[in-house]
């Protein structure tokens, strides 16, 4: 028990520091897009490189969200009937829908992203929206990173999910 | 790999998301589940792992869509920073004294803050934190000041700046600014019915909507009022030209045109001195959470598109709605059905990433004008917004409502049906009249 | 009896472009002429995988056939940069020759080894040359040149940008407002016939030809290795020959309807002219230095690919 509630501690906190962690890119696309907006029209010297450095940053921003979305609960649900279950009945519903929903669709996402992943960097996959053409390897890793960390993070939610439909009790 | 009629793919694939939905699992793994099952037993693994991967990959490497985590820092730092507040007293001030006065400065106020603001929690967010309180404490009735927050809020995302607009437009090869342009019209008629609709109610019985005297006494001259009113209209009107300024006299496309709102969102905030460390954190973590999850839905469901597309059932429901009795009218009739009932349950990105991709080549084909069309969906999509059980403005509302204001569940759905009714008879009129949609993108494209 | 073949193909889309009807009309002739054979199923670019990903899922077995711009794929074969339409590169004729007779399809089957697809002879459509740009401005000296905004993509686009052009990025559904609006000066796209159905007289009054910057865009077919294997030898014919028959289709359909585009813009009010010779030489001359900088910096095959191309247009006087 001890062990279960340290993993998913772990977990928790990768799923946390992802997200803290990832958010400053927000922040990089206003600064890249207001600058190369000013840079174009005012100065006539657009960058060749901030099209695909925004195009990066929001994808990253967005994969390496999905753990900590997940982690908040944020991701949406169709809580018609969902909302009108006693907190033991949702974790129930939640172990049988994340056993058919989405341990085999995450799996999957895992296995092929990585596979993606590595296929970039062994092959010098480059980007091509723009001649700048800046390698593909990073940016294919941080969705499969983004994928990984949100298997996790379900893991955490499953365990917890079942602790409480055994238990009857919050894990923690 | 088995071998069913594409007929019954159809079926299984619109419905098993539609039912297991229902399950109230997160509506992105649902989606994505059925698709990897229904493709895996149509395509085998491998074929099907490509599709979504490819799919989802090139979603999130998206440029338009660039637009959503940018509208949304926007968003954000404007409410944290309070920035735009100022305008919603010098309103109240000045038109508290008539019966539903209130209800109608919320809902000025509603349109102005929808001109800045591309998504929609921000403007319901904002609209409740700011303007529901002095409604319900003054007497107002509960449904008539929930509901026109909600209506109001919810034009956050038809009039532009719209991340819907954004999203549709590339989806049914359409142009982001001539969607701007053809969303003005429909959305400002909406805000003055709502206004309309509000007067009329409170004009019969007062009950409703009572006016507030006692703020009549802090009358000021004529031109101190004016005054305050230009400078509390500074900093709307400064994002207002930083986002549809920018986009309409060409020194950005929509995407940098966001990136230039949250900009001068930023440095506004910053002259007003309300910039501080714990809103720059806090809007980054807000945009990734709200964009994150978007994305995912957004790129799930391509994905989920791919799988139905490749097994035939795009056709399938192309033949099925050209099938319908009555015509073309007939036809479009039950597309628009379609988008309404599918936004009572589904989330609208859900809807624009489905339907969008599989409907769009169908109203093609019966012969109405692409951009009309597109905009009465995205009209329609507006209700979705407010019709339970997936009631997005709704839920936003009451999240946010303060609860000793003891606003319900049931007074804000009861609040939003009228304002629903109100946008169900502009569709009728832009379908009888279709120029009132497309005159003005007709007028800037010549 | 047999059981049906059935095979998935897809084009880059959207439903109304040309290289898209063409692929669309190739797919349902190789589905008749088998007598009920064998199917051909036809996707629009997007709706199995995104738009220009097609040979990705071609190799990755998910659709047999695709017909597209080599250039969509130079994130894993630099090469194909070759083969597409860029600035001293062979003009259709001579292409199609090349590419079937001149060792083209051999050097680009080389550049794809490893990968599950393949090409033959037969399978590539050159289409006439590309407009030069659309401009607002008149371009008629280097200079002028200099600062000019300009959408532009690929090899031709950094030949520009090395000249002082400012290069801009935009996705294409952007780039009709974009021009009106003034954030860019002029663009690149397509062929006249292409660019005639999109409207661009609206928004830019030159048209500006030359063949210096895409003396031809090239659409092939891909077809996955495993899948070709599959068929029956006399089916192997059928569909080589059918498509062999739409890609020389394409190529006469659009240098038809280019004749009649360049009157519609003449008539339209814009002012079509050719880009003047000195302009044209300076960026041959800039051309052939990005190329020789660039294929010391790449793989062989580039090299070898970008040599058999020169070498043929020196035999064939060009
Ligand atoms: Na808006
Ligand atoms: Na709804």
């Amino acid at each position: 028990m001890v062990f279960l509630k340290k993993i998913v501690r772990i977990i928790d906190t990768l799923s946390k520091y992802s997200g803290l962690s990832a958010r400053w890119l927000a922040w990089l696309l206003v600064l890249v897009g207001a600058y190369d907006t000013i840079a174009r029209h005012f100065f006539n010297a657009p960058t060749i490189w901030a099209y695909e450095t925004m195009t990066m940053a929001g994808g990253a921003l967005y994969a390496l969200g999905w753990s900590y979305v997940y982690l908040k609960d944020s991701h949406v649900r169709v809580d018609l009937f969902y909302r009108l279950l006693s907190d033991r009945k949702k974790a129930f519903m939640d172990v049988i829908s994340s056993l058919i929903f989405f341990f085999p669709l995450m799996i999957v996402l895992v296995w092929v992203s990585t596979k993606w992943a590595i296929r970039a960097w062994r092959i010098n996959e480059i980007m091509i929206s723009t001649y700048w053409y800046p390698p593909a390897g990073p940016f294919r890793t941080a969705v499969a990173l983004g994928a990984f960390l949100l298997l996790l993070q379900g893991i955490a939610r499953f365990i917890r999910d079942l602790y409480y439909v055994i238990r009857g009790e919050p894990f923690d | 790999m088995i071998e069913l009629s594409e007929q019954v793919i159809t079926v299984l694939m619109l419905g098993g998301v539609l039912t297991l939905v229902m399950t109230g699992f997160p509506i992105a793994f649902v989606i994505a589940s059925v698709a990897l099952i229904m493709g895996f037993v149509l395509f085998g693994g491998e074929v099907t792992y490509h599709i979504l991967y490819s799919r989802l990959y090139s979603m999130l490497l998206s440029y338009p869509f660039l637009a959503v985590p940018l509208f949304t820092f926007m968003g954000v730092i404007l409410q944290m920073s309070g920035i735009v507040e100022e305008l919603y007293t010098v309103l109240y001030e000045s038109m508290s004294g008539f019966r539903g006065g209130l209800a109608i400065v919320t809902i000025i106020f509603g349109t102005i803050l929808a001109a800045c603001l591309g998504v929609i929690t921000a403007s319901v967010t904002m609209l409740t934190l700011i303007a529901l309180a002095p409604m319900v404490t003054r007497g107002y009735d509960k449904s008539i000041a929930s509901g026109s927050v909600v209506a109001a809020g919810t034009l956050g995302i038809l009039i532009p700046p719209s991340i819907m607009l954004v999203v549709y437009a590339p989806q049914a090869g359409l142009s982001i600014g001539q969607m701007f342009m053809a969303a003005f019209t429909p959305g400002l008629l909406l805000s003055g019915s709502y206004i309309v609709y509000v007067g009329i109610r409170c004009f019969l019985n007062p009950k409703l909507g009572p006016p507030v005297s006692e703020e009549q006494k802090l009358r000021l001259p004529f031109w101190s009022k004016m005054m305050k009113l230009l400078k509390s209209l500074i900093p709307p009107l400064a994002i207002i030209f930083a986002v549809l300024g920018t986009i309409f006299t060409g020194i950005a496309p929509p995407t940098e045109a966001a990136a230039m709102g949250s900009l001068a969102a930023v440095l506004l905030a910053i002259i007003y001195r309300k910039m501080t460390w714990d809103i720059a954190k806090r809007a980054a973590v807000e945009t990734l959470r709200v964009s994150s999850f978007v994305l995912l839905i957004a790129g799930i469901c391509y994905a989920y598109v791919g799988v139905f597309m490749s097994a035939g059932c795009g056709r399938v429901v192309k033949e099925a709605i050209l099938a319908v009795p009555g015509g073309r009218w007939g036809s479009f009739f039950v597309v628009m059905v379609i988008v309404f009932l599918l936004g009572m349950f589904i989330e609208w990105i859900g809807i624009v990433f489905i339907i969008v991709p599989i409907l769009s080549p169908v109203i093609v084909a019966l012969g109405f004008d692409p951009l009309w069309a597109g905009m009465m969906v995205c009209i329609n999509l507006q209700m979705a917004f407010q019709t339970p059980p997936m009631a997005m403005s709704v839920f936003v509302c009451q999240g946010t409502a303060p609860p000793e204001l003891g606003v319900t569940l049931n007074d804000i759905i009861k609040g939003v049906i009228p304002f629903i009714a109100i946008i169900a008879f502009w569709l009728l009129m832009f379908s009888i009249y279709p120029q009132l949609i497309t005159w003005l993108p007709n007028l800037m494209m010549k | 009896a047999q059981k049906k073949i059935v095979w998935k193909s897809s084009s880059f889309g959207p439903a109304s472009n040309y290289s898209q009807i063409h692929h669309d009309k190739c797919c349902e002739a190789i589905t008749q002429a088998s007598g009920g054979r064998m199917e051909v199923q036809a996707f629009v670019g997007g709706s199995i995988v995104p738009e220009t990903k097609e040979l990705d899922a071609v190799i990755e077995g998910v659709i047999d056939l695709c017909y597209t711009c080599p250039m969509y794929n130079l994130d894993k074969w630099p090469a194909a940069g070759l083969i597409s339409s860029r600035p001293g590169g062979l003009p259709g004729q001579y292409l199609i020759q090349w590419f079937d007779y001149g060792g083209g399809y051999e050097l680009m089957n080389e550049m794809m080894e490893g990968y599950n697809c393949m090409v033959m002879p037969g399978f590539l459509s050159p289409e006439p040359g590309e407009v030069f740009l659309h401009s607002k401005v008149k371009i008629e000296t280097v200079d002028d040149l200099n600062g000019l905004k300009v959408r532009t993509s690929g090899d031709g686009g950094e030949i520009l940008a090395r000249m002082g052009v400012s290069t801009i990025f935009l996705p294409g559904g952007e780039l009709y407002e974009a021009m009106q609006r003034g954030t860019i000066d002029a663009f690149e796209y397509a062929g006249l016939s292409t660019n005639w159905s999109m409207h661009f007289n609206e928004i830019a009054e030159y048209v500006i030809l030359s063949p210096v910057r895409a003396p031809s865009d090239p659409h092939v077919w891909f077809v996955n290795k495993d899948s070709w294997e599959a068929l029956p030898d006399d089916l192997k014919v059928l569909v080589q020959n059918v498509i062999g028959r739409w890609t020389q289709e394409q190529q006469n359909f659009e240098s038809h309807y280019d004749i009649e585009a360049l009157q519609n813009f003449k008539d339209a009010g814009c002012e079509v002219y050719d880009l003047p010779k000195e302009v044209e030489d300076a960026i041959s001359k800039e051309a052939k230095e990005f190329y020789t900088e660039k294929s010391a910096e790449e793989s062989e095959v580039f090299a070898k690919i970008l040599n058999s191309m020169n070498e043929y247009a020196e035999l064939s006087g060009l």
